[in-house]
């Protein structure tokens, strides 16, 4: 209904068919670098085939799950299609989450086998019970000996309905819930995403994120499809961002807002009038213009990409570079195959210019949240025409032609730095720092960083300290405020106006 | 030991440093709330300051480890365009 491509993304292939796939075609070509070198499609293969060899003998079978907490390095890369050749289920976590938070995915996703990073061994035997523990440093030379013997697993079978990867994200609740992906589904959403990024063979793909996070797990998987190649630069110093993407070449530069700020700040320094980047693809927040001009003018005949969505149906939409003058508050529109619009509260579908909540159907909404049937059946409820219809959170509209116009939710989620949390789980980590009797917090808007507001006898400062150690980064706010007593409303919940006032009232 | 310009700046890049607490040479930035934007943007502050400018080798997570490490990273700089 958008006069989107023609070309159709497939429901019934697995992550793995993408590898072979470009492996068949351009064996030679390189596939994946990272700090410390580079495979071609065909060594990465070989790696891939040795890592589903080596979790065999490690008696790990269909829907097993993998716990990994690793940087995003090429052995990443061959665990991740290692595990999905042998129809086990990749755990990934980011390699900054703290240990209570690791203890609760642990225990959630039941793992049979964890791998992490050599120096964390003993400290993540200590909170995963039962479960084997192995460093890295203890794997890889087992997987090189399977590689050197060019080993493959017993090539059990693997459906596009099993489980390939599990997701996990913050929700509304302290909890961590993890969105199931199932093979079939991620590959139509790598397709789908690229009909319309058009990753192409000439493509260098530079991949700030970690693959622990969806955008980052995508950035693979696309390459792939794409027959690109991906330069794994996470845990990369950020003070070397800008040498990095010359010096690698790179073409495509996926980004979120700070990451783009990062960027221009470096270009500003270092300005030069040549670019190898033809794309930048934005997520995670909206991209300020002057951030965009930024880009565009730093790497001259670069376009930036504005995309939409969330891991529960890995992306809803992509605003293609020739729609931006026209519709330049838009998010996009659908990626083809797939439907968005909205609805009121009983469910219905809203018009043109209607707001509503933002909902999504087709082949890429996963089936649910893991075990967690509860918050999956209140964000994943059946279409009127079958099929699963999946409730955003995200309150919008679309326009005539469909295009998406995001607008804001109306619950306690937001989005900061890229990653998605909420006010709850921060003013939970608040509140347990001594000193804190109670505490509320703001999300960012334009202009304004996000935001915490503790009553009690403690230092704003040293709240902030103490939230670090309890949270992710990007989870902690930038501006810290301490009070007698927090503003309430006549229902007793945070007054966030009178919060506001107080932000805009004081100086740090 | 740095200068007051030097102090100044550092601060306003250190959140979770309280105002009234001394800056120490060997305390980590990380641990006082430098991230990685802040460490992009500080560099770019110093640089303007101190009419300086960092060297590719320069630019590591080691110089921006602790107000110590950086401070001597810009002393040597203006060592060399002093003398």
């Amino acid at each position: 209904m958008n006069g989107q491509p023609t070309a159709q993304a497939r429901t019934d292939a697995r992550i793995h068919d993408l590898l072979d796939e470009a492996t068949a075609e351009h064996p030679d070509a390189a596939a994946v670098a990272d700090a410390t070198g580079r495979w071609t499609y065909r060594e990465l293969t070989a790696w891939s085939h040795a890592a589903d060899a080596w979790l065999q003998a490690q008696g790990i079978g269909h829907g097993d799950r993998v716990l990994v907490q690793l940087a995003s390095t090429r052995e990443l890369v061959a665990l991740l299609y290692g595990a999905a050749r042998r129809g086990a289920v990749l755990v990934p976590v980011n390699t900054g989450m703290k240990d209570y938070h690791l203890r609760a995915v642990v225990e959630n996703s039941e793992p049979s086998l964890v791998v992490v990073d050599g120096a964390a061994v003993s400290r993540v035997s200590a909170l995963a019970g039962q479960v084997t523990v192995l460093g890295l440093d203890e794997v890889w030379p087992a997987v090189t000996d399977l590689r050197d013997k060019e080993a493959r697993g017993d090539g059990a079978p693997v459906h596009a309905d099993d489980l390939a990867v599990l997701v996990y994200t913050s929700g509304s609740t302290a909890a961590p819930k993890a969105v199931v992906c199932p093979h079939g589904r991620m590959v139509f959403a790598t397709e789908a995403i690229n009909l319309e990024l058009g990753y192409r063979p000439d493509d260098v793909v530079f991949c700030r994120f970690p693959i622990s996070w969806d955008y980052g797990l995508y950035k693979v998987l696309l390459t792939a499809a794409g027959r690109s190649e991906i330069v794994l630069a996470d845990g990369e110093s950020d003070l070397v961002l800008l040498r990095r993407i010359r010096e690698t070449g790179a073409t495509v530069v996926p980004i979120v807002p700070s990451l783009a700020t990062m960027i221009c700040a470096l270009a500003e320094r270092e300005p030069r009038q040549d670019s190898t980047v033809r794309m930048f693809t934005n997520t995670g927040a909206a991209l300020p213009k002057p951030t965009a001009d930024g880009l565009r003018t730093a790497f001259p005949g670069s376009e930036v990409v504005i995309q939409f969505g969330q891991t529960e149906c890995k992306r809803v939409s992509v605003l293609p570079p020739d729609q931006q003058d026209a519709r330049p508050e838009s998010v996009g529109r659908p990626l083809p195959g797939t439907r968005a619009f909205t609805v009121d509260d009983d469910g219905n579908t809203l018009g043109p210019w209607q707001t509503g909540e933002i909902v999504v159907e087709g082949p890429h909404v996963m089936p649910g949240y893991w075990r967690a049937p509860e918050q999956t059946a209140r964000a994943f409820r059946p279409s009127p025409d079958g099929g699963l219809r999946l409730h955003t959170g995200d309150f919008g509209h679309v326009d005539e032609d469909g295009y998406l116009y995001y607008e804001g939710r109306r619950d306690d989620m937001f989005k900061h730095k890229g990653v998605r949390m909420s006010t709850t789980e921060i003013e939970a980590a608040a509140t347990d720092v001594p000193g804190v009797r109670a505490a509320a917090v703001l999300p960012p808007a334009p202009g304004r960083d996000l935001a915490v507001f503790a009553e009690g006898g403690i230092d704003p400062h040293v709240l902030l300290r103490e939230l670090s150690l309890r949270l992710e980064p990007a989870k902690v706010p930038g501006v810290s405020r301490v009070v007698d007593e927090l503003p309430l409303t006549a229902h007793g919940k945070h007054d966030r106006k009178q919060l506001l006032s107080l932000l805009e009232g004081t100086t740090p | 030991m740095w200068d007051d310009q030097f102090e100044q700046i550092l601060r306003t890049f250190l959140p979770f440093l309280p105002p009234q607490e001394p800056l120490t040479t060997d305390d980590e930035l990380k641990d006082l709330g430098l991230d990685s934007l802040g460490m992009v943007q500080l560099l770019g502050t110093l640089e303007d300051a101190y009419q300086v400018r960092f060297r590719d080798s320069a630019l590591t997570m080691g110089t921006f480890r602790s107000a110590g490490t950086l401070w001597e990273t810009v002393e040597g700089m203006l060592q060399r365009t002093t003398s």
